[in-house]
């Protein structure tokens, strides 16, 4: 028999979750474009064309001490591990899985008395939950904005699929504005632009905001790199012009887990580090949360890890290398699974796989340390209550204080996520996520210096004159 | 011109099926006694839905699909070599695999080539769109479409007949694709066989079959002697009628081509780089457009790679390159508009190069695996 395999499926790349057909063939993966899905016609960034690569490079061993070990002695170790821990812990999944396997974590966190995070705590406690409500987004929202602000967001290099929308709804004659660092791209789909230096985003938006036009939709980043302040400045302009957010982030179903209210520290990534570098922290489950090759200062992550008494790692993705003491538990590649997603615009989708993933695993996990896991069917039916009933409730925007928006000095640029980079994922073609800047970026704090990082844009800006104008009224 | 039959199939289920009486399930269900495989494409869910599906055994045939109009799946790329294949493709696609053939990654003699007459195919996102916004209809609710005497007809599964004139859908920015409303080959004479239903009776559930090579007759043949497909001669006047279609629809194509290529062609030479900088200016490196296209199968060893990305030419050197090798065997498909993230109209440049050089050269890809391209045999036209 010659086997043909098609699955249809959404690229993990970032919250847009673009739907794309993987291929199965003979043993080769390829993708085939996906032209009937509403979200991107089945067009595709270039991570969504490398999908096969990115799915090629599994995690397919289970490993512990740092050598391969069967599966069920690495689930033994594991639930030894957590179960002796000492102090408090804490289970990360940035975003690459199901809304069942989000679930089935929150349940085993619980059980395992472990505070869940999405790595969004600091956006969280800036603004609380339901700044990321039902009733900011919707999957038209961008099609219908009389106007679009982009805040120090570029689309193009982060959300290429996002740009595309942007450049078709200006089409229809939605005025878009963008507030942020410069970058030639966004001439293709903005109206206006207002260039100011990353430190001074938060103010520009205050003075941009008494000359816009109520009912906007504001844009802007919002993954674990995102400044709490920007996310905070917007939700209080939101709520004092009756305009939208829409909240981007970096990871497949962030939206899934904040609907199943899995965000429960108020700080985040750099925060969970402190925590376990204080001691706070003695044990850590990362699920899908490829840190150790994505984190900026990752260094400091990896000594963190290795002072945890239980580091347990359920991962797809390969990762370089791990800690001593991590115990990694292999998992399907996201298109292999089942289950359900909500993507940046609060569509529902399906994966529609065949793997239960992390649900397995976890179930196995749990079994191990005494608690038990409802089957796969049970696990759905109760995540997608919750995610309807918390999509169902009517929220508004309620202003904050701002918290202080982070320092930057110099010709320079925030880190700048994207789907290679947040993965660990080196793309060899393009200066712009190769892995020797990444190098260069290592170690050091978050905001680069341009001359550091050479002939990048990811890290770092042009010195641009225009950060030092001042900001010009919107018309 | 080949030879020309009306067929259906042989089996009742395969001819209650089938579109237009199932000749093309028939004539599948024969040839896997002689090839390795099928490659068409099944409907997974709406007529907007589908995938492509391998076959190698006649079970299931009942349930593929020749082709949807929505539907515009590239199958050429499934070919491999030196696996004999019968796939069922649009005419586009078919002179993809006969450039493939002149590059030797695919043989023609594993090949069977069994071309669709195409009218065009639509772009399934805009079109669920438009049946939502004109007509209030869901996309679930369409159980077949057609494009027949200049209009696009939805049938409703509760048997409403939903019709709008293609001229009006695309004025309006609706209806084809924009590569199909200029593609002037519409019966696939480089196939083996090429199948479809202009030519035949509207009250019979027949197909119009032209077998054009020794291989389609065999095809046919064994076929017919199986019992899978029965053939009988074609009306005279259909025949005509058929004919009379096409040419119809390859003005109406030459008509696009000058609306839409014409501007551009018009230019002086400095202004249409201009124009051209300007449309590549949102590329995003992304390389969708390469990855999409039926014709270029370099591998990583691609040409267009071997310039330095972060080039600062007003044209990437990838687009270039890519230019100057399309120029000659470009078949005009869309693939890479369908597929450019920035809405870039890449399938439009490549055939203001392709069509330029077509004009010089007279030389038109993908038509036959005889037809040596120019820059191959190096025999130039003068002055050229």
């Amino acid at each position: 028999m010659i086997s043909l395999k098609v699955t249809n499926s959404h690229c993990p790349g970032c919250s847009l979750l673009c739907g794309v057909q993987m291929i199965e063939r003979e043993g080769l993966l390829d993708v085939e474009f996906m032209k009937d899905c509403d979200i991107n016609s089945g067009k595709l960034c270039r991570f969504g064309i490398e999908l096969a690569r990115y799915y090629g490079e599994l995690q397919t061993s289970a490993l512990a001490g740092g050598r391969e070990v069967s599966y069920e002695e690495a689930v033994t170790l594991a639930a030894k591990a957590l179960s002796s821990s000492r102090g408090a812990g804490v289970a990360l999944c940035t975003g690459d899985a199901t809304t069942e396997e989000l679930y089935a974590l929150s349940l085993f966190a619980d059980a395992a008395g472990l505070a869940t995070t999405l790595g969004l705590g600091h956006h969280m406690h800036a603004v609380g939950l339901e700044a990321f409500h039902k009733t900011v987004t919707h999957p038209d929202v961008l099609d219908h904005a009389q106007m679009i602000v982009l805040v120090d967001i570029d689309p193009a290099y982060q959300y290429p699929l996002l740009a595309r929308r942007l450049m078709l709804v200006r089409e229809q004659g939605t005025t878009i504005v963008s507030i942020g660092p410069e970058k030639e791209h966004l001439s293709f789909y903005t109206d206006a632009r207002y260039p100011c230096h990353p430190s001074r985003t938060v103010d520009a938006l205050r003075a941009f905001v008494e000359h816009a036009m109520p009912h906007a939709l504001y844009v802007v980043p919002c993954g674990m790199y995102g400044d709490a302040a920007l996310t905070a400045q917007v939700n209080n302009i939101c709520a004092a012009t009756s305009s939208r957010a829409l909240f981007v982030t970096d990871f497949a179903n962030v939206r899934g887990g904040l609907a199943l209210g899995m965000e429960s520290l108020s700080h985040g990534i750099d925060g969970l580090v402190a925590s376990i570098e204080a001691g706070d922290v003695t044990s850590l489950v990362l699920v899908e949360s490829p840190l150790f090759s994505s984190y900026l200062d990752d260094a400091r992550f990896w000594a963190a890890c290795e002072t945890l008494d239980a580091l347990v790692v359920l991962q797809s993705h390969r990762c370089e290398a791990y800690p001593p003491n991590a115990i990694v538990l292999p998992l399907p590649p996201f298109y292999q699974r089942k289950g359900t997603l909500r993507n940046v615009c609060n569509r529902r989708l399906v994966l529609s796989g065949e793997a239960e993933g992390a649900v397995a695993v976890l179930r196995d996990l749990g079994a191990a340390m005494g608690h038990g896991l409802s089957p796969f069917d049970a696990v759905a039916k109760e995540a997608r209550s919750l995610c309807d009933a918390w999509y169902e409730t009517v929220a508004t925007f309620t202003p904050v204080e701002l918290p202080p928006q982070a320092g930057v000095e110099g010709p320079c640029h925030r880190y700048v996520p994207n789907p290679y980079l947040v993965r660990g994922m080196p793309n060899p073609r393009s200066k712009r996520v190769g892995l020797d800047l990444y190098a260069v970026a290592k170690g050091k704090e978050r905001y680069v210096i341009r001359e550091d990082v050479a002939e990048d844009v990811v890290f770092a800006y042009e010195k641009d004159p225009r950060y030092t104008l001042p900001l010009q009224p919107y018309e | 011109m080949g030879t020309e039959y009306w067929g259906w199939a042989g089996e009742a289920h395969l001819r209650e099926h089938g579109e237009s009486g199932g000749a093309v399930s028939g004539l599948l269900a024969s040839v896997l006694s002689s090839y390795d495989e099928v490659i068409v494409i099944r409907k997974t869910g709406t007529v907007f839905e589908a995938e492509v599906h391998t076959l190698d055994s006649p079970q299931g045939i009942a349930r593929v699909q020749g082709a949807l109009h929505a539907v515009s799946i590239e199958l050429s790329h499934y070919l491999q070599l030196g696996r004999k294949t019968a796939i069922v493709l649009k005419p586009c696609e078919a002179r993809a695999v006969i450039e493939n053939i002149k590059r030797n990654h695919v043989r023609r003699e594993d090949v069977l080539l069994i071309g669709l007459n195409c009218g065009g195919t639509l772009p399934p996102v805009k079109t669920k769109e438009y049946l939502r916004s004109q007509f209030g209809v869901s996309p679930g609710d369409i159980a077949k479409e057609e494009i027949a005497k200049g209009n696009l007809i939805f049938f409703t599964t509760d048997g409403q007949e939903l019709s709008r004139s293609i001229d009006e859908l695309e004025e309006a920015g609706y209806g084809r694709r924009e590569s199909c409303r200029y593609c002037d080959v519409k019966i696939p004479s480089m196939c083996d066989i090429a199948c479809g239903n202009w030519g035949t009776p509207a009250e019979k559930h027949i197909t119009f079959l032209e077998v054009f090579t020794d291989a389609g007759a065999a095809a046919l043949e064994a076929a017919v002697d199986g019992g899978y497909v029965s053939v009988s001669e074609p009306g005279e006047k259909l025949a005509a009628v058929r004919k009379k279609i096409e040419g119809i629809m390859v003005k109406m194509a030459k008509g696009w081509q000058e609306k839409m290529l014409g501007p551009f062609m018009a230019m002086e030479p400095k202004e249409r780089l201009d124009a051209i900088h300007a449309a590549l200016a949102p590329c995003i490196g992304c390389y969708a457009c390469r990855k999409a296209c039926p014709v270029c199968k370099c591998g990583d060893d691609c040409k267009c790679f071997q310039a330095d990305p972060d080039d600062q030419l007003p044209i990437s050197m990838f687009h270039a390159v890519r230019f100057l090798h399309l120029m000659e065997s470009c078949v005009g498909c869309g693939q890479c508009s369908d597929a450019c993230p920035m809405e870039i109209p890449l399938a439009h440049l490549h055939q203001l190069f392709a069509k330029a050089y077509e004009g010089r050269t007279g030389y038109k890809p993908g038509m036959s695996c005889g037809d040596i391209p120019p820059l191959s045999r190096g025999d130039f036209p003068e002055g050229y």
